[in-house]
């Protein structure tokens, strides 16, 4: 048990930078407006997912209350906030599991692969505590409130909350464990992770058309329709997942006999199943985690003529962004899937519930009100605010950032290059909700345009002042490339910085609309952003060539 | 920037560079951590001259790797100034950078591009013409013997290999300085024969190589003169005759034991 507790620590101090951030900010005391405005940036998300999901918690407890069954708020809630994980973080496991940088150093100690495994999945479990204090403390909360309970309760409602990660992310790790076990090459081992990523999508494509088959608006009362039909709700779902129903139970019925037995059954699974992972790890799990580290025996022949060809330093530079963009399944499915998903998830309503006639009914409201229109831009920008690439431009190169700044290429063409590649990436990502919204909205060319124009400018400010956040607070010392992106802070504060600009956007076409014609106000708009786009260009070049040379790695 | 080759043609191997003339001259040259608490590099002079080979000694912590970071500017010094083949490393990094062919302890190369990929890129970026770029390659390639599996993503190659693909890749631009930090580390013995070979060679045509080892035969072999640093002070720097006879023993080993106790 200690040598598993010593790697804990340790695996906890290295994937957090605890001692990092310990002696960056408690010892040398720099930089200390990052701690603060990483507090203030992810209060402000918690906050806000919070309320939603309160009064999300709020709506289903009374629709239970009024079927007499108001534990229905949490045996829902724990069954989406399962498949919420599930879905979610089966890539984060794969990362965290399989593309550390210590993999060498721990399977030469004398560890088993179990205290490995145990580590590295304590670390995605606490990890989750972050999504189950917006998810799943708001109807725990709210049925504390509504059933009036006691301390019994408060102390249940912790162990559970504690545990539940276990439900939805031992699956993923077996799942994960197998699959990579089969491995036998790292290109193998990358494109099971993209197939994972996908079989991820795909569910969450499915639970969409299932949520959007159900009447818009009156999604509780159909619920509540749906369950009259099919009787008692609780028996229901438990026969189709159990430990929902357990955990339930154990909490509407805290203090009671019933309770404890319903909280043995749901903490025996829970055991059992992190059992069953340790065993499958124990077993495969070194299998995937080192195939293909031994030397490829078979060689490509290169010897084409393309193979010589020269390109500029620029080229070079945006061929080296393209390539290992492309070639980094965790950089590509933190990237892709929005292109995907958005105008899937804009099309979904219109399949299922024939909204079609809706947005018909919108064309007078758009000839009248043609600043209407903006909204597509303020789309766009919103889900390029989203998109991981730009506040990770600089991180994303990791330690091997010293190659950039060896190599004889300006600091201001190295940042351009990973402007208009970020630029490209971002604009294309947004670009099927653009075409979307165009076709569905009939607008005219000119229309197109126009918004074309404005969406790729603030596309464009979007990138640059996600490139710039990078480069004030860099992350390069990350052990799997998942931190790079997605457990990167950077990513946080651009998605804040995009609302912020919006916001003042939304503010000024107001305005506009107030005081001049609409093409008018297009026009002047149009200049305002390209204006800061371009603004902004040029200044993360001289920020670079200020900043570039001075990152110490 | 327009890379200048013709202080270096591939083509032309005479020496193009006075014996005299300093390619690396460091001047009060110092490097603190931790808010000046921790002085890694302390007021250190030293100068290289054209067709020299330099050894750069020391124990583990002595700061052989943060000075060697400064001369290739990854690296800013607190104090005191840097030049590479006569050029400010600080005023004018990329023209240095033209001169310079850095290999670092730990190969820095993308796993996730393939060898040819990554040498293309190195040579792009460096702008070597085309076909320079293929005779060099593929003559350093072949030295190093790593030519059949340069079209492999390099997430597939060896330490060893990542090594020697990351000296091609310095190398490939004929830089008249070549700055090797432990680059024996993980070569075979071929290999390694090799690329001292290469370093003699390099030195003959009137160029420069520093380069840090842990191993002092190499040094004692090789190096026209050494320098060992300790606790971020030069404490002694000469041919190892000199170094010999100021004190008085036989062997580098004995004299770097005694010096760095």
């Amino acid at each position: 048990m200690k040598p598993f507790l010593a790697l804990l620590k340790v695996t906890f101090r290295n994937y957090f930078g605890i001692s990092v951030m310990k002696q960056k900010y408690l010892v040398e005391k720099k930089d200390l407006w990052q701690p603060i405005a990483a507090v203030v940036g992810i209060g402000f998300i918690l906050v806000f997912f919070f309320s939603m999901s309160m009064m999300f918690s709020k709506g289903l407890y009374y629709v239970g209350q009024m079927l007499g069954e108001p534990a229905l708020v949490l045996v829902i809630s724990f069954i989406a906030i399962a498949f919420f994980i599930f879905i979610f973080d089966i890539g984060t496991i794969i990362s965290v599991f399989y593309f550390g940088r210590d993999n060498e150093l721990l399977a030469a100690l004398p560890l088993k692969p179990l205290h490995v495994l145990g580590a590295r999945f304590s670390l995605v479990m606490v990890s989750q505590y972050l999504v189950q204090l917006v998810l799943l403390l708001p109807p725990l909360f709210i049925f504390f409130q509504g059933e009036g309970l006691g301390a019994a309760y408060i102390f249940l409602a912790s162990v559970i909350f504690l545990v539940f990660p276990v439900l939805p992310l031992v699956p993923a790790a077996v799942l994960s464990i197998l699959i990579m076990s089969k491995a036998r090459s790292k290109r193998i081992k990358d494109t099971f992770t993209i197939l994972t990523y996908v079989i991820s999508l795909a569910l969450a494509i499915g639970i969409q058309f299932f949520m959007q088959s159900l009447p818009q608006g009156e999604e509780l009362s159909s619920l509540e329709a749906m369950l009259q039909t099919h009787g008692a709700l609780l028996s229901k779902i438990g026969s189709s997942f159990p430990p929902a129903i357990w955990a339930a139970k154990s909490l509407a019925m805290a203090g009671s006999i019933e309770g404890l037995l319903n909280l043995g059954l749901f903490l025996s699974l829970t055991a059992a199943l992190v059992a069953l992972m340790l065993v499958l790890g124990n077993k495969y799990f070194y299998r995937g985690l080192f195939a293909g580290e031994e030397v490829a025996k078979k060689h490509r022949v290169t010897n084409s003529t393309k193979t010589w060809s020269r390109s500029s330093p620029f080229k070079a530079l945006l061929l080296r962004e393209h390539r290992l963009f492309l070639r980094t399944p965790v950089f590509l499915m933190n990237v892709l899937p929005i292109a995907v998903i958005v105008p899937i998830f804009m099309l979904i309503p219109l399949l299922t519930q024939g909204s079609l006639h809706e947005v018909v009914s919108f064309y007078p409201f758009l000839s009248k009100y043609p600043y209407l229109k903006l909204g597509i831009v303020g789309f766009m920008t919103f889900i390029a605010g989203t998109i991981p690439l730009s506040p990770s431009a600089l991180s994303r190169e990791g330690k091997l950032f010293t190659l950039s700044q060896l190599i004889p290429v300006s600091p201001r063409e190295q940042i351009r290059a990973k402007f208009w590649y970020t630029l490209i990436v971002n604009f294309v990502c947004t670009l099927p909700i653009f075409v979307l919204s165009i076709i569905l909205l009939h607008l005219t060319w000119l229309d197109a345009l126009m918004l074309g124009l404005l969406s790729l400018s603030a596309v464009g400010v979007i990138t640059s002042l996600g490139i710039l956040i990078d480069s004030e607070r860099p992350y390069f010392d990350w052990e799997d490339p998942q931190r790079a992106v997605k457990n990167n802070l950077n990513v946080l504060f651009i998605m804040l910085i995009s609302m912020i600009f919006l916001a003042i956007m939304a503010g000024i076409c107001v305005g506009l609309y107030l005081i001049v014609p609409w093409w008018l106000g297009y026009s002047l708009l149009l200049l305002l952003v390209a204006s800061i786009s371009a603004g902004l260009y040029f200044r993360i070049q001289s920020i670079a060539e200020r900043k570039y040379r001075y990152y110490e790695l | 920037m327009k890379a200048d080759f013709d202080f270096c043609p591939m083509q032309s191997r005479e020496p193009i560079l006075r014996k005299d003339k300093a390619m690396i001259e460091l001047v009060g040259v110092s490097k603190s951590y931790a808010k000046g608490k921790v002085k890694a590099v302390d007021d250190v002079s030293q100068s290289v001259k054209a067709g020299e080979i330099f050894g750069f000694l020391g124990p583990n912590g002595a700061g052989k790797t943060t000075t060697i970071k400064m001369i290739v500017g990854l690296l800013q010094p607190d104090a005191g100034s840097i030049s590479v083949a006569g050029i400010d490393v600080q005023k004018e990094p990329l023209a240095a950078k033209f001169r310079i062919g850095y290999v670092p302890d730990q190969p820095h190369v993308y796993d996730r591009l393939t060898g040819i990929e990554y040498l293309n890129f190195l040579a792009d970026v460096y702008q070597v013409p085309e076909k320079l770029r293929k005779k060099r390659i593929e003559h350093l390639l072949d030295i190093f013997n790593i030519k059949d599996a340069i079209g492999d993503l390099v997430q597939s190659y060896s330490h060893g290999m990542k090594q020697k693909l990351a000296l091609t890749g310095a190398l490939l631009h004929n830089p008249p300085v070549w700055i090797l930090d432990e680059p024996m580390v993980g070569l075979d013995p071929r290999s390694s024969f090799l690329l001292k070979d290469l370093m003699a060679e390099h030195c003959r045509q009137g160029y420069t190589v520093f380069f840090s080892t842990h191993i002092l035969e190499v040094a004692e072999r090789l190096c026209d003169r050494v320098a060992i640093i300790n606790k971020g002070k030069i404490i002694a720097c000469g041919t190892l005759d000199d170094i010999n006879k100021d004190h008085e023993k036989e062997t580098l080993e004995n004299i770097f034991l005694e010096l760095t106790e």
